[in-house]
Order: structure tokens, then C-alpha cells, then sequence
């Protein structure tokens, strides 16, 4: 994946046609809008990356302080973050590695939710933790075609600060969170060894693996 | 105040016998394996560690997990943090030690300032009086030492009740508590076992209680807890090994999302 920090400009930087009267106009805005949906979307920036994380994170804090005391109604609402906020697939086919390829579509998409359970109540069980936290973006990096890093510092209430990673993927032009590193640990590259084990033990049985997801995520 | 002098025979002897272990622990450790850049997870006494993993998780559910939720339940937040803080506290001389060791002696300076800022302002440590002046947390040990000159992980162990180690990283534990010059080292000899102990069972019900909630998730919700322990503890201890890593040195530690599966079109 390419990644550039020069804005797209196609669309936007068309000069509109010459044109009579009322009919002209709405020509001239009917191909105007058409270029301007069919032109790629800008390809993000570091900043951007940024200013995503930014507003990620401060909306799962404000989730995170308005939680439900209910554990299922919790894991629900993460559940929702990450289906707006992640990069499913991509993290789906990083943790499976080469078995992504040996799956059927049904198979993979009952991975990738199976994965999301997981993710969802794993991240349930921090919104406590996350609810009296201050977040700050330190800086992002444009790391090429590995996509974005983005620096972040958060205060949690009468603690020491911790650094938190993000990494953020463009995916067809949307940015993703596809990681997050907390002290070095890496929540995908643990989910990717955890998978690759879990198809060791079951000699490769993918159906057992995620039926074994599911049962981690409680469902 | 500084002193290593043991001054009972027994406690004289036992130090010598575990100086002696310790010495020999450490010229394997040199001669096994030095500067060996370690970016995967190798884990060659694996078929060792998952057995010891299911009898620490079993300690954990029975025995850690009941007495570490109780002691939340009873000890109210703030005297747990102020326990915490005062065996942090009690760390500070040999993590200062480690600091010069390490060729760091700004790091030592400022932590034998805060460690005697939090003994004599702060109660023993019961305040962080230090991080409030600009002095916060600077941790490290013997294992991060042996890293800096060199030493490798040489193998990844997990030990009956001890937990996630590496043979470096236990090396050093071992060797820190013959040398920890710690104000417990100079009570009564006698009773230094017993402080011992009870320091340790203190610390680890401390440490599991600091971190409860994602020590759970790590053993109880994980996909595979073995590995999620393994991982977890292995990329901490490689980020502290390797420091403030510079943006580019961040860059390259990222895995390849992409690149397997440059051909596949349903990335979203």
C-alpha cells in the first residue's frame, strides 16, 4: 500500500465549463459533482492519522465514562466502536496469515467476527480503567506503506503516564486502527501467535479455532 | 549505610551458597549466548514452560487471583497505592545501582534523589513527594544490565509461581537478591528470611493487584493464555531493553500489514 502526504486534488481542482443560463449550471454541477464522486478519495497524511486518533480516542473515553454497568451491554458498545473504528479485515487476515487464504468467505467472515468478539471484550474490560484518563497525541509518523504510527500520552487519574501506540491503516482511503502497543505489547502481533498456536494445537483445523474464539469471547 | 557483610553464619553460608549458584548461573549465561538480536519469538523450552503455565494458572485461580480480589476488596485504594509506592520505594537503591552499572549516572543521581526525597518527605515512600518535582519513575534491574552489555534472552521461562522470566532476566533476579543493598538487608539478620519473604509475598500480591483487570483478561480471556503471557512479557522487556526508540527504529519494528496480501482487494 502506497501512502502519500500530498492531497488529492482531482475533483476539486476542475474548472467548470462555460456555460448559459440555468441549464448550463446545472451541466456544469451535475458533471462537477459526478467528478467529484467518482475521484478516489484524498490519500491521508500523518496529521490526519493524527487528528483520527485524536478523535477516537477522546470519543472512547466519553463512551467509556457514560459505560453501562453491564458487562454485555459494555462488550456491546465496544463492539460498535470497533466496527466503526477498526480495520477488521485487515487485522482478520494478518492474525491468520497464510490460513487466511485456505479459508471459504463464509469461513472468513466467522473469523473476523470471532476476532472481533475478542477484541470487544477484551477492550470492555478496560473501560474502567479508560474512563478517568486524559489523551493527548504526541505526534504521528508516516511510516510508507506500513501506513501510520501515532504517538499518544494518557494520564490516567493519580498514575504515571503511559505511551500507547496506534498504528492506523488507509484502507481505500478510510483510516483504520489496525494495532495498539502498550508498552511494547502489541495486542495484533499477540493475537496473530495466539491464532498460529491455536492452529498448531488443532492441526490447522481452522473451525476449531474459531469455535474456540467464540468460546473466549463468551458467546 | 551501604554494607554486604552478613554477620550470622548460617545467613553467611546460604550467601555463599547462593553467590556461588548465581556466579555459575551467570558464566553460563555469557558463554550460551551474547548480543543475539532477537526480533521473533523463539521458545525452545516450550515444552517445559506449558506445563509449569498450567500449574501457575491453577495457583492464580485458586490461591493468587481469591487473596489478590480480597485484598482489593478490604485495603481501600489509596493505602494499597501508598503499599505500592513503599515497596517501590524500597527497589530505589538497587535500580540506582543498576543505573550506573549501566553507564547512566544521571539516571542513578536522580534516583537516589527521589529515593531520598520519598524516605525522608514522603513517610518511607508512603508519598510520591519526587514525581511531583520532576523526579518520576526511572525503573530498571539487573536484567536490563546484563541486556546492556550484551547478554541475550538465551530462552524464554516460565517458573512455578515466579512466573514469565527469560534465563537472563531470572539470572539477574537471583543476583539481585544476594546484592539488593535495600534496608531490609541490614535488619536483624535473623529475621532477614522472614522479611524476605514477607517482602515477597507482599510484592507479588501488589503486582497482581496493580494489574488485576488485564492480568485477568491475559490469562482468562485470552485466545491462548500461554502465549499472550509469553508475548506480553517478552515485547515489554525487548521495549526496555531497547530505550527510546528513535521514529525510524519505531517504523521498522512494524509488522508488514499488507504485504502477503497485496493481491486481495477486500482489505475493509
Amino acid at each position: 500500500m502506497q501512502t502519500s502526504t500530498k492531497p488529492c486534488t482531482l475533483g476539486f481542482g476542475a474548472r467548470p465549463p462555460k456555460a448559459r443560463g440555468w441549464r448550463g449550471l446545472a451541466i456544469a454541477s451535475l458533471l462537477f459533482g459526478a467528478l467529484v464522486i467518482s475521484a478516489p478519495a484524498p490519500a491521508a497524511d500523518a496529521d490526519a492519522a493524527g487528528e483520527y486518533i485524536r478523535a477516537a480516542g477522546e470519543r472512547f473515553v466519553e463512551l467509556a465514562k457514560a459505560a453501562p454497568d453491564d458487562a454485555d451491554a459494555r462488550t456491546a458498545l465496544v463492539r460498535n466502536f470497533l466496527t466503526e473504528h477498526a480495520a477488521l479485515n485487515v487485522i482478520a487476515r494478518f492474525t491468520a496469515a497464510r490460513t487466511w487464504r485456505e479459508m471459504d468467505q463464509d469461513q472468513r467472515v466467522r473469523y473476523r467476527d470471532a476476532i472481533h468478539s475478542l477484541a470487544a471484550r477484551f477492550f470492555a474490560g478496560r473501560v474502567t480503567e479508560v474512563a478517568n484518563t486524559e489523551f493527548e497525541v504526541i505526534r504521528s509518523i508516516d511510516a510508507g506503506r506500513k501506513g501510520f504510527l501515532v504517538i499518544t500520552r494518557i494520564q490516567a487519574e493519580n498514575g504515571q503516564p503511559t505511551e500507547v501506540e496506534w498504528r492506523v491503516a488507509d484502507v481505500d482511503g478510510e483510516l483504520r486502527i489496525a494495532d495498539f502497543v502498550v508498552e511494547g505489547i502489541s495486542v495484533l502481533v499477540n493475537y496473530r501467535d495466539e491464532v498460529r498456536s491455536l492452529l498448531e494445537q488443532n492441526s490447522g483445523d481452522i473451525e476449531a479455532v474459531i469455535a474456540h474464539l467464540n468460546s473466549q469471547a463468551g458467546l | 549505610m551501604l554494607s554486604f557483610q552478613s554477620h550470622h553464619p548460617r545467613m553467611r553460608s546460604a550467601r555463599r551458597s547462593a553467590a556461588h549458584g548465581v556466579a555459575i548461573a551467570l558464566a553460563a549465561l555469557f558463554t550460551l549466548e551474547v548480543a543475539a538480536a532477537e526480533t521473533a519469538i523463539d521458545d525452545p523450552l516450550l515444552v517445559i514452560n506449558r506445563p509449569v503455565h498450567v500449574f501457575n494458572k491453577g495457583a492464580d485461580r485458586f490461591v493468587l487471583r481469591p487473596v489478590t480480589s480480597g485484598y482489593r476488596q478490604v485495603v481501600p485504594r489509596e493505602i494499597r497505592n501508598g503499599i505500592g509506592r513503599v515497596l517501590e520505594n524500597l527497589s530505589l537503591p538497587l535500580v540506582a545501582v543498576n543505573h550506573v552499572l549501566q553507564l547512566n549516572p544521571d539516571a542513578a543521581a536522580r534516583t537516589s534523589v527521589r529515593f531520598a526525597m520519598n524516605t525522608l518527605i514522603g513517610v518511607g515512600g508512603i508519598f510520591d513527594v519526587a514525581t511531583a518535582e520532576g523526579l518520576p519513575r526511572e525503573p530498571t534491574d539487573l536484567g536490563l544490565t546484563f541486556a546492556h552489555y550484551g547478554v541475550g534472552e538465551i530462552a524464554y521461562l516460565e517458573l512455578p509461581l515466579l512466573g514469565p522470566t527469560t534465563v537472563r532476566d531470572f539470572g539477574g533476579t537471583a543476583l539481585s537478591i544476594v546484592v539488593d543493598p535495600a534496608p531490609g538487608t541490614h535488619i536483624d539478620q535473623s529475621k532477614a528470611s522472614e522479611y524476605r519473604t514477607g517482602q515477597g509475598i507482599l510484592e507479588t500480591v501488589d503486582r497482581r493487584s496493580q494489574h488485576y483487570e488485564i492480568v485477568n483478561d491475559l490469562l482468562y480471556s485470552s485466545a491462548d493464555s500461554y502465549i499472550a503471557l509469553r508475548n506480553s512479557y517478552l515485547q515489554r522487556r525487548r521495549r526496555q531493553v531497547n530505550g527510546d526508540l528513535d521514529d525510524a527504529a519505531r517504523v521498522d519494528e512494524l509488522p508488514d500489514l499488507f504485504g502477503e496480501f497485496e493481491d486481495e482487494d477486500d482489505a475493509n
